[in-house]
């Protein structure tokens, strides 16, 4: 019986030894990213000087939280496990509509963003014809300029991706970009901003891959708000953005990709919604 | 020819010797019974003899052969003079019989000719395990699964691949212990008068004295380790009391 | 052949690994993440599993239904699981603990079950005659009866509950594995290699536990308040259980739109062409590989290499060799092939080995003692011997990989998980709904017929 007794008092002291090793929650908001860029440790310590100037703004903690996929971080804002979140143009009209979340900002360059086409360098595909029989790669299947509108586009211009090509859902921009370029898949379709990023700090190599299109205009990435944070905090949070100038935050504004903020309505998306329930994407 | 002098044997560094000072010498063609409650040391000495266990103090020759210190193909040139019945569990079931019965050759075929065997017995093979086995009245059971064997055709397919071997001398390790008296009389005399035929040497432990004197030219006990006595058939004592004795 | 060049030079771009101080320090959070999803999911699995068991070994009420039960949750694929889960209650730990916590309840109990099932009837009937109720047998006849078996196994578990734990993590359920797929996916290689090999040393470290554990059982004790602590930090705070019924109400009833319909016979022959074929590939290297790791056939010079390659091999799940493996294979049900039989090669060497390591020792000896070289009594008696333990292996492993194939689907091999991921994706819930449905029948039905082929081949009783 003692022995009993003594294997008790040592489970009970040593998971209440654990409990304070594992647990350390703090009461921070929550802001989450779609993996528009990657989902690591790495990806989230580049983005070291956003969490800073948001906490400054904010005066809380602040959690960056990177979800892997665009569906996880719908959801999360559903269950409350994120207070804001970045979304793209596809992912925004869903988050809208299963959650009622509310836009806050967003670039003034996702009003007129554009989807990239692009191959390796000595392809023999030029447009957008030319990728019947080819392998291609999308970024994440939510991906508005990953996936949706160069899917739009290309049934557009007659290739049916489901008819005319073999391809796959690389998860993010970067890897469509890598897919490229190791010459995994043929071709492929990504963020403007991402792959002129990727460019300018060296991440893709110029001179492997190539340019052959560039989509028409439309509307993309937003900030959002989970409805039940309170309007103030969503204020603050939105200033924060709008505040940002060039010349002055450049280190912030490099991790965001853009150059100044404005405003965002959910009126905007109209035309997206359209497309996206055409093609049974929503 | 198997001549055991002084012979130690331990399990482990820090266990108790299983065979202490044993010595024992053996003529060619004898047939021996060696007799002992469990734990007495018989299958260590069986074992120690086929070169399975260290020898710690003492020596072993088998036909002038020393087997301490043996190792690699002298070793199992020892071992293929050594045959080797045990209790039970000694097929292997998943095997047919007639490949539990060349498994005795063994020891004088090339590593490549028994991996073809198996896929692929020849004629001639399967020829020789059918002689063997019917001196052990089992031809029919040739092509048999093992594990549809009864305990005595068990023991009879053993005794089949040790007469494929062709030993020297053949240890049967209480080769009657799970089997009833009138199967363990059957087994015995089959032993005694392969032994008789073939010429070979017979090393038979039993945990039964009234078979032992029965059947064996010799008995010998074994009680912890060490030879209790050793004696002729003739010149031992009425079996009824060692029956009495034994148990 | 420039197949061969890209895949050699895509190797090349995962060495060297980045060592470097501050990225292993930024990854040991994940890396125990990892660790307390594994060990927390196994506690309440073991308590659940134990529980579950006992009710079905000791034959009380329901516990038929409770079996049916079980056997249907295990045929849900972890990841299948783990998607539900973070849908459900979100990302992070806590989905990944849940997806866990679910599946290996499931798992343990239907093995606890067989195993108590399997226990000596003698023993049992001996304890009915002293009139003990049901519940007092289950408990003192049938938990010390196989409390060897028991450990043997949690601890097979664990291991595998750690793999698992990255797995559900590449679905955003936290962990080193969201960091090894993120890694992948963005081509930092030299950052993955990294991973994988932390990922290699945690599993070394969790069977070097195992080890220690088994024959000092105290230990036990204080992974078991690891587990409980971990347990209670990542489980789902109340809020989100409310949200992810009301999510949950989304998913039912189960509906495909026609065209999906249409799809359906192509996806179901990519899964169990996948499925096979790994299978096939794991058995022809897992056959060689486990004769030279079986430390009683082959020498160590040869069988020490061989564990470690085996380890390897086997540490590197089956979704994050196919995420290697797409840059090299391209797409489609081959990469499914390549990724499955790779992994479950590392698998089945290791139990081969360990089967054959396993035999008994009697009729091992018997064919020592003729004389023959240790190939041709390996050839004779081991191999024999070994058969019945590694034909079960081999169809355990099959079982293993219907639900592997569904989920190396989704990163591009095709077939239904990639269907599956896809409509979970674009918030297609009932769609995702009939997928695991479908899923979950196709692995009931080869549960089913690898029952039917253990008893023809006669394995089963010689466990």
């Amino acid at each position: 019986m003692l022995k009993n007794h003594r294997t008790v008092v040592a489970f009970i002291s040593l998971f209440l030894l654990f409990q304070v090793a594992v647990g350390a929650d703090t009461v921070a908001v929550n802001v989450g990213m779609v993996p528009d860029a990657g989902a690591t440790q790495v990806s989230i310590k580049e983005k070291a000087p956003l969490k800073a100037y948001l906490e400054q703004k904010l005066g809380r903690p602040v959690n960056l939280i990177i979800p892997t996929n665009y569906n996880a971080t719908v959801e999360a804002l559903g269950n409350g496990s994120l207070d804001f979140a970045y979304l793209g143009g596809l992912t925004y009209i869903k988050a809208h509509a299963r959650y009622n979340v509310v836009p806050l900002v967003q670039r003034s360059s996702d009003l007129q963003f554009r989807a990239y086409f692009i191959t390796s360098s000595n392809s023999s595909i030029h447009s957008l014809a030319d990728l019947k029989g080819k392998t291609f790669a999308f970024g994440d299947i939510n991906s508005t300029s990953g996936h949706v509108m160069p899917y739009l586009e290309m049934r557009q211009a007659g290739v049916d991706p489901n008819t005319y090509l073999k391809y796959r859902y690389t998860g993010s921009h970067p890897a469509t970009a890598k897919a490229v370029e190791s010459g995994a898949v043929d071709a492929g379709a990504l963020d403007e901003t991402v792959y002129q990023s990727m460019i300018a700090e060296g991440k893709l190599d110029p001179n492997k891959v190539r340019i052959f299109y560039k989509s028409k205009p439309f509307v993309d990435y937003v900030w959002v708000a989970r409805k039940e944070v309170d309007p103030a905090t969503q204020e603050k949070f939105a200033q924060a953005f709008t505040d940002l100038k060039e010349g002055q935050d450049e280190e912030v504004l490099n991790i965001l990709r853009g150059k100044n903020f404005v405003r965002a309505n959910n009126e905007e998306y109209t035309v997206l919604r359209l497309v996206a329930a055409d093609l049974k994407m929503f | 020819m198997l001549e055991i002098r002084n012979l130690v044997v331990r399990r482990d560094h820090k266990s108790p010797r299983v065979l202490n000072q044993i010595s024992l010498s053996v003529n060619r063609g004898e047939k021996i019974a060696i007799l002992g409650p469990s734990g007495a040391g018989k299958t260590t000495l069986f074992r120690t003899i086929s070169g399975f266990l260290p020898i710690l103090a003492g020596s072993i020759c088998v036909d002038g052969v020393e087997v301490s210190g043996l190792r690699g193909r002298r070793l199992r040139n020892l071992r293929s003079q050594i045959g080797m019945i045990s209790q039970r569990h000694d097929l292997v079931d998943r095997l047919g019989v007639h490949q539990n019965v060349m498994a005795g050759a063994l020891g004088r075929w090339t590593t490549l000719h028994a991996l073809r065997f198996l896929l692929r017995p020849k004629a001639a093979e399967l020829e020789e395990a059918k002689r063997a086995l019917s001196r052990v009245a089992l031809e029919r059971k040739l092509r048999s699964r093992t594990s549809d064997l009864s305990g005595g055709e068990h023991q009879r397919v053993a005794i089949a691949r040790a007469l494929v071997q062709q030993p020297l001398v053949l240890l049967a390790d209480e080769p009657v212990a799970s089997l009833d008296p009138i199967l363990s009389g059957q087994i015995l005399s089959l032993l005694c008068s392969l032994a008789n035929e073939n010429g070979f040497t017979l090393l038979c432990s039993l945990h039964q004295p009234d078979l032992a004197y029965e059947y064996f030219d010799r008995v010998i006990r074994i009680e912890a380790g060490k030879i209790a006595s050793d004696e002729p058939r003739q010149a031992a004592a009425s079996p009824a009391v060692e029956v009495a004795v034994g148990a | 052949m420039p197949g061969l060049e890209s895949a050699l030079s895509l190797l090349r771009q995962f060495f060297p690994p980045d060592l470097s101080f501050s990225y292993i320090r930024a990854e040991t959070a994940p890396l125990f993440e990892t660790l307390e999803i594994a060990a927390g999911a196994m506690f309440l699995a073991l308590i659940i599993g134990l529980l579950f068991s006992l009710i079905i070994g000791a034959r009380l009420p329901g516990s038929r239904a409770l079996y049916g039960l079980l056997t249907t949750f295990r045929s849900i694929p972890d990841l299948t699981l783990a998607i539900l889960c973070v849908v459900l209650v979100g990302l992070g730990p806590s989905a990944g603990t849940l997806a866990l916590t679910l599946f290996y309840s499931a798992a343990m109990g239907k093995i606890f079950a067989d195993l108590f099932s399997s226990a000596d009837p003698g023993a049992i009937e001996a304890l009915h005659a002293t009139g003990a109720t049901r519940s007092m047998i289950a408990f003192y006849g049938l938990l010390p009866l196989r409390l060897k078996d028991l450990l043997t196994y949690g601890g097979y578990e664990f291991e595998s509950a750690i793999r698992a734990s990255v797995i559900v993590g590449a679905v955003g359920a936290g962990g080193i594995g969201t960091e090894l797929v993120g890694s992948l996916n963005m081509t930092d290689y030299h950052r993955a290699t990294t991973l994988i090999i932390m990922l290699v040393a945690l599993i070394a470290a969790v069977d070097f536990l195992g080890f220690y554990v088994r024959r000092q059982p105290k230990l036990l004790l204080v992974l078991a308040a690891f587990g409980a602590a971990a347990a209670w930090h990542h489980w789902p705070h109340l809020m989100v259980v409310t949200q992810a019924l009301k999510t949950f109400r989304t998913m039912v009833p189960p509906q495909l739109p026609a065209e999906a319909v249409r799809e359906l016979p192509t996806l179901i022959g990519q899964t169990l062409l996948i499925a096979i074929g790994g299978t096939l590939m794991a058995v022809i290297c897992a056959l060689p590989l486990g004769v030279a790791a079986a430390r009683n056939i082959s020498p160590l010079f040869i069988s020490f290499p061989v564990r470690r390659l085996l380890e390897a091999l086997r540490a590197v799940p089956e979704i994050v060799w196919g995420l290697i493996l797409i840059g090299i294979a391209g797409l489609g049900p081959k990469v499914g092939i390549l990724a499955l039989g790779l992994h479950s090669a590392g698998a089945l060497g290791k139990l081969y080995a360990e089967s054959l390591e396993n035999v008994a020792a009697e009729p091992v000896m018997a064919m020592a003692s003729t004389g023959g070289s240790t190939l041709s009594i390996a050839g004779f008696a081991v191999l024999p011997l070994a058969f019945a333990p590694m034909t079960v292996h081999t169809l355990f492993r099959f079982e293993w990989n219907m639900r592997a194939a569904t989920i190396v689907g989704m990163i591009g091999a095709g077939a239904i998980g990639g269907a599956l991921f896809n409509a979970q994706q674009l918030f297609f819930y009932r769609q995702m709904m009939a997928y695991v449905l479908i899923t979950w029948a196709m692995i009931m039905i080869t549960d089913a017929a690898n029952v039917r082929l253990r008893k023809y081949w006669r394995v089963s009783e010689e466990l």
